[in-house]
């Protein structure tokens, strides 16, 4: 499902947020990331959702040669994935449903479909009853499930969710990460990146671990 | 759904940005008034100096002591010439009478004065048949004095030559000005779509993220700025009718004395249809320009 080959990542500076990574992922795995702050969790994930491109190296994503994608085929690569960004990008002017409508809206459903998606998503993240409030009314970690909920509505091949737990508390965690696990028992291929390393231990699931840019074993 | 949500979109813009829109607006509608309002200035004062044509008169005047067979040669080669409807004869005598009866009134003195009285010729008074352009109106005019036994030929020739100067001066001034003010209303369209990307970059950016492809971010910008240039050309139309109506009010009023008593015309309706299809036009291809600069798929990317 994912393939890095010696992917290097350097931002203007220069910084080199990105050495020589080596990856492979399967479909159907759920893999943890786990780093220090700066480490290039987000970076990763960055060229995981086409956000951005490699400096130098290949990077292969569900049949995608993301390194020397075309920016016509980007919307397409991204419809079949879903992410939940370390920032949420929310819409502000929308609210809530709209906001979690958004990847069917654009896949172009039809309001009937729309609306019983969205309703089941908030209610998985334990939302529903906020459906008409704008981002700006509700809390930080209200706005965390919301992006989750926008990630999973259209059923992506994978699903990559940078810090999706930083704003929880430890039952809320704990109920996104069995939500996570539902959803990768229906075949989805996740990347987690977390700081909370009790989640891995319990779960003995695979882990990477980025430092400075490079991957640890 | 995907027309639907560009309504929308554009809805939502508007509630928005209410300002950047009705500015916009605003200087859309002024501009477009301005350059319609000359184009139809121009359009009818033309008119009015081709129709000025029927009403010229020309003084034909002849030369002193000629006989009679002379004058009758001339009489018949102007009215072969086929422009005139009348060509009346006025001898000396009646032409001093004539003006004896105008100016005595003023100048008394003149009346004792045989010498001066002396000078005024025997002349044709010719009216010109039908509208002529002022150019033709000249050749006539030229071939005219070429007639042995033609002195001269008066049909206030220097004013009409001078007014059209003046007005070709201007037309070529106010075609400038319409050519400014029509790049500076494609910069406005174009302006405003750029602010309104710039202020809805997040969004855009979010609607990258979730899968838009560029045709879907940017459809409500160009259908935006093609409605925008719409609804100004529609609104100009109305205003520079209102400005030709005061126009001809004006022209019935105080113009009058000139023999100005022509109307003022509009538009055709196949012009009216071409201007707000043209003006639709060109704000949807001015925001498409604008919108394909800011939107290459890695808006994201590009930023970082
Ligand atoms: N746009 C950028 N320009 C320059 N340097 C950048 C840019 N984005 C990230 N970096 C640098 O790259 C390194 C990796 O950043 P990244 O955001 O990937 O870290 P992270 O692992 O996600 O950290 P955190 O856990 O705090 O979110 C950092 O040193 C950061 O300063
Ligand atoms: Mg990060």
């Amino acid at each position: 499902m994912i393939q890095f080959h010696h992917v290097y990542k350097t931002y203007q500076g220069p910084v080199h947020a990105l050495r020589d990574i080596n990856l492979d992922i399967k479909k159907g795995d759920f893999v943890f990331l786990t780093g220090p702050s700066g480490a290039g969790k987000t970076t990763l994930f960055k060229l995981l959702s086409a956000y951005d491109k490699p400096t130098t190296g290949k990077v292969k994503v569900a049949g995608y040669d993301l390194d020397q994608i075309d920016a016509k085929d980007v919307p397409y690569y991204r419809r079949k994935i879903g992410v939940v960004f370390q920032d949420f990008k929310l819409l502000r002017d929308y609210n809530i449903f709209d906001n979690v409508a958004l990847p069917l809206t654009i896949l172009g459903q039809t309001g009937a479909q729309i609306k019983k998606k969205v309703h089941s998503a908030l209610d998985l993240v334990g939302l529903n009853h906020r459906w008409d409030f704008y981002p700006e009314q509700i809390s930080g970690g209200e706005k965390q499930r919301v992006a989750i909920a926008r990630a999973l509505i259209h059923q992506p091949e994978l699903l990559i969710a940078d810090e999706p737990t930083g704003n929880l508390d430890p039952d809320l965690s704990d109920e996104i990460m069995s939500l996570f696990d539902k959803i990768n028992a229906q075949g989805t291929t996740l990347v987690v990146a977390t700081h909370d390393h009790s989640y891995i231990n319990r779960r003995q699931k695979q882990h990477i671990r980025l430092k400075e840019g490079t991957l640890v074993v | 759904m995907i027309s639907g949500s560009i309504f929308k979109k554009i809805g939502s813009s508007i509630r928005f940005y209410p300002w950047v829109h009705l500015s916009a607006f605003l200087v859309l509608t002024s501009t477009l008034t301005i350059i319609l309002s000359l184009t139809l200035f121009f359009k009818n004062l033309e008119g009015i100096l081709v129709s000025w044509g029927s009403q010229v008169e020309m003084n034909i005047y002849l030369a002193d002591n000629l006989k009679k067979e002379d004058q009758q040669e001339i009489h018949k080669t102007i009215v072969e010439l086929g422009h005139f409807k009348n060509v009346q004869f006025i001898t000396k005598e009646s032409a001093i009478d004539n003006f004896f009866s105008k100016m005595s009134k003023y100048v008394p003195d003149f009346a004792e004065d045989k010498e001066f009285l002396n000078v005024i010729p025997a002349s044709y008074l010719a009216t010109l048949e039908k509208t002529l352009p002022i150019s033709e109106i000249a050749s006539i005019g030229k071939s005219i004095l070429k007639i042995t036994g033609v002195e001269d030929v008066s049909y206030g020739q220097e004013w009409i030559e001078n007014f059209s100067v003046f007005l070709s001066t201007l037309k070529n001034t106010s075609w400038f000005i319409s050519l400014v003010l029509a790049v500076g209303g494609i910069f406005v369209i174009g302006f405003i779509i750029y602010i309104l990307i710039n202020k809805r970059r997040e969004e855009i950016e979010i609607y990258e993220l979730c899968g838009a492809t560029s045709s879907m971010i940017q459809a409500p910008f160009i259908v935006e700025g093609a409605i925008l240039c719409l609804l100004s050309s529609v609104l100009a139309l109305v205003f520079s009718f209102f400005i030709l109506v005061l126009q001809n009010n004006f022209l019935h009023s105080e113009m009058i004395y000139f023999g100005l008593n022509e109307i003022f015309h509009f538009f055709s309706l196949i012009q009216i249809v071409t201007t707000i299809l043209t003006c639709t036009l060109i704000g949807g291809v001015v925001s498409y320009l604008f919108v394909r600069k800011m939107n290459s798929g890695w808006a994201a990317a590009s930023r970082i």
